[in-house]
């Protein structure tokens, strides 16, 4: 840096240097010029014809007296007289010339005037109609010889000037000659620095790029995280993993005790006991939604289309629906139709669900409509409420998750704000071309379309149906692994509760001790996923099949959302349910997992012999 | 270039074979007229064709029967722009037959210069017997100026030509 910055410096120093030199150069030799020009050859040959057209005069005159007296005076009169002529114009050459020759011959303009007077004087006797006298023709010759000497010296004068001049001008090329040496020198360093400076920034330039594209790439990377979310997602799946696991342990107990519970309240108490159930509900069902987006984001979730009644399904949800509704005065207008269609049950379930669920809780209007119509092959439907509506420039920001218009308290009983959020995704993976139409204080009505389908219905029997041939409870042992004390006991009492037998204990190893002991090898496992030491659920049920040398029907639950894990399990082929269970669905699915054990043991224990 | 001089050669061969040729017959000297005033300028030399002897001599008349040729420039002798007049030197060269580009122009001041193998068809060089479109005098460098026309060709303003414009102009030897 330093040493790039003396270099410019003493760059420009000797730039500064050349030009002076330069200048300098350019004015001595413009004046060099000058002086060559005035010193012409042609001033001294105008001399040396003066010197020489008067002694051609004065020979004239001379031969005319020596004529006159031979009587022969005619010719040698023409002689001098053209003698004179030529004279006279060499004379008006050095007359121009004098102003030029100043410099060097001072004594020229006087001698000129001289000359001048001389000619005029003798003009009239020279070209006279009568001949000069004799007295005439020595005067003449005595002043010609005068100015001739005059003009002799002027030549010595001139001679000598140029000698001088000749010195000089040696002089001066020598001096140039050394001026322009040092002007290369120059050149050469300042050339040498600037080469030098050329480099040394080329080189920090190079660095430069380099160092720029680093961080163009780094900046693209980040960019492109942040605008497909990805960043943000980790950060979500890494919270909602730890956030979900801390919940669900204790909500998970909670519902457990409150089932086990119900039993044992007083009438007088059953109300506050019916509203903290329904607390307890509403809690799960945010936790559930939160674990939705979460698989949908893992993508865990697939698509899998079948031909299914929607007015069954339609039903059902209006059915669901109406207490809730009727609690918050709104009418439900549900279609009834025939049509089948052809897209996933569940998740075309999730997204009425969803936008039923969005339109009681936020619209605060008095309808809520569910409709139908048929087109060619499609089936239009469209949920519409008469409420609040969305604003147009916010229609886009409630497909966001977390996002509710008129809740900036964020009132959690009105739900995370995420339903909408996952109807987007479902939309999306489901292609069934979800709009939005809606006004200010209009309500709003969202469609969506699905393509008709002509064939039977193909969709599997119901787990409720299967759950019609399913054994009493009375029958079913169920086998609990579970490290926390608190929450094995709340199972443990909620499945006596219902008349389940348990076998329950913190790890494999002990429950494969308690079933030897007690000689009852139970009809399901039930077992949370994150055990102690290390352990994890699905390692204890099989080492506990391992030991028993029995196919049993597993159940893991577990309060982990993240979605890689969810994937695992269900990779794994275990049934899985998440934290916090309502008690409700835990007997569901202990009772599902039984009759499938009751029904086809056969099949069933094929099928763990593949696993 | 070279040519244009082999042609002028075989021509001024043809001239030599038909001079000759009129030599034996005797019409030689009487070929050009002979001047009928006072001599100005005498031509020898190098050259095929005369009037006197071994040369050719002109007075003014005779010089102003070529075409006249007149331009207008500036000199280190001449006191601002002046005319000059007179014949063009390649004109009165093949008018007398000359055999060579090159010759020595004499003054009556005893000075001299020697031009050599001038392209006079390019260089429009002049003998000027008119300044500002009057007979020169002798102390007017006249009668007879050899002349270039520097303004119109400032190529030609350097000392070899300057040289050649030969005052007080008497003859002219081609080599």
């Amino acid at each position: 840096m330093n040493t790039a910055r003396v270099a410019t410096l003493l760059t420009v120093f000797f730039a500064f240097l050349c030009i002076i030199q330069v200048s300098l150069i350019a004015q001595t030799l413009d004046r060099t010029r000058a002086q060559i020009s005035s010193r012409s050859t042609g001033a001294i040959n105008s001399l040396t014809q003066i010197d020489r057209n008067l002694d051609q005069l004065m020979n004239a005159l001379l031969s005319s007296r020596f004529s006159a007296l031979s009587n022969s005076a005619q010719e040698s009169t023409t002689d001098f007289q053209s003698a004179f002529e030529i004279f006279w114009g060499s004379v008006t050459v050095l007359n121009l010339r004098t102003p030029n020759t100043m410099e060097i011959m001072p004594a020229a303009t006087s001698l000129l005037a001289e000359t001048d007077n001389y000619l005029n004087f003798y003009d009239p006797l020279v070209n006279g109609a009568s001949p000069m006298s004799a007295a005439q023709t020595i005067e003449m010759f005595n002043d010609t010889k005068i100015i001739s000497e005059k003009f002799h010296d002027l030549g010595h004068d001139y001679f000598l000037a140029l000698s001088l001049f000749s010195d000089e001008l040696k002089d001066r090329i020598k001096q140039l000659y050394q001026t322009f040496l040092a002007l290369a020198l120059m050149v050469i360093t300042c050339g040498g620095f600037s080469l030098y400076s050329l480099f040394k920034a080329n080189r920090k330039s190079e660095e430069l790029i380099e160092k720029s594209n680093a961080t163009q790439a780094r900046l693209t990377q980040v960019v492109s995280e942040l605008r497909s979310g990805k960043l943000e997602n980790k950060a979500k799946d890494s919270f909602l993993a730890a956030a979900s696991h801390d919940l669900r342990q204790p909500l998970h107990a909670l519902g457990l005790f409150l089932g086990a519970l119900e039993k044992h309240v007083e009438p007088t108490g059953r109300t506050i006991m019916q509203k903290a159930q329904e607390s307890s509900t509403a809690l799960n069902r945010l936790l559930s939604s939160l674990l939705d987006l979460s698989r949908l984001d893992a993508g865990t979730v697939k698509v899998q289309r079948r031909h299914f009644d929607l007015g069954k399904l339609i039903q059902t949800l209006r059915n669901e629906f109406q207490p809730t509704a009727s609690l918050r005065q709104i009418t439900l207008n549900f279609d009834t139709t025939k049509h089948r269609v052809f897209s996933d049950r569940l998740l075309i379930d999730r997204v009425l669900r969803n936008l039923i669920e969005n339109a009681l809780t936020h619209s605060r209007g008095t309808q809520l409509e569910l409709r139908t119509s048929v087109n060619a092959d499609q089936l239009y439907l469209a949920v519409e409420d008469d409420g609040i509506g969305i604003p147009i420039d916010k229609q886009q920001d409630i497909f966001s998750e977390y996002y509710q218009i008129g809740n900036p308290e964020r009132d959690r009983s009105k739900g995370l704000g995420i339903g909408l959020a996952i109807v987007h995704r479902l939309s999306e993976m489901l292609d069934i071309d979800l709009q939005l139409y809606s006004r200010h204080q209009a309500g709003c009505t969202f469609t969506f379309k699905l393509p008709l389908s002509p064939e039977p219905d193909t969709e599997d029997t119901t787990p409720s149906q299967r759950l019609q041939s399913s054994p009493s409870p009375g029958s079913i042992t169920v086998g609990v692994i579970e490290d926390e004390q608190e929450v094995r006991d709340g199972m443990e009492v909620m499945l006596a509760s219902k008349g389940y037998k348990t076998l329950s204990s913190d790890s494999a190893d002990r429950l494969i001790q308690l079933i030897k002991q007690r000689q009852q090898i139970p009809d399901v496992l039930v077992s949370d996923y994150r055990l102690r030491r290390g352990t994890t659920g699905d390692k204890a049920i099989e080492k506990v099949l391992k030991a028993l040398n029995a196919e049993i029907p597993s159940a893991i639950i577990t309060g982990d959302t993240s979605p890689g894990r969810v994937k695992e399990l269900n990779e794994g082929g275990y049934k899985l349910m998440h934290k916090p269970v309502d008690p409700a669905d835990l007997l569901a699915m202990i009772d599902t997992l039984a009759a499938s054990r009751y029904r086809s043991p056969v099949a069933q224990s094929q099928q763990s012999t593949m696993q | 270039m070279g040519m244009r001089r082999l042609k002028g050669n075989l021509i001024n061969l043809s001239l030599v074979i038909l001079l000759s040729l009129s030599g034996w017959t005797g019409i030689r000297a009487s070929e050009l007229p002979k001047p009928a005033s006072k001599v100005l300028l005498t031509i020898t030399g190098n050259i095929s064709r005369f009037n006197k002897d071994d040369s050719v001599e002109l007075d003014l008349a005779m010089l102003e029967q070529f075409d006249q040729v007149s331009f207008v420039t500036e000199t280190p002798w001449t006191d601002g722009p002046t005319r000059f007049t007179g014949v063009r030197i390649n004109q009165l060269l093949e008018f007398v037959g000359a055999r060579s580009n090159s010759f020595r122009a004499s003054a009556l001041d005893k000075y001299w210069n020697d031009l050599r193998d001038m392209d006079f068809e390019k260089v429009p060089a002049i003998i000027a017997y008119q300044l500002n479109d009057k007979p020169m005098r002798l102390r007017d460098l006249g009668p007879l100026w050899i002349m270039f026309p520097f303004d119109e060709y400032p190529e030609l303003a350097t000392e070899k030509y300057k040289t050649a414009c030969v005052w007080q102009l008497t003859g002219i030897d081609v080599h």
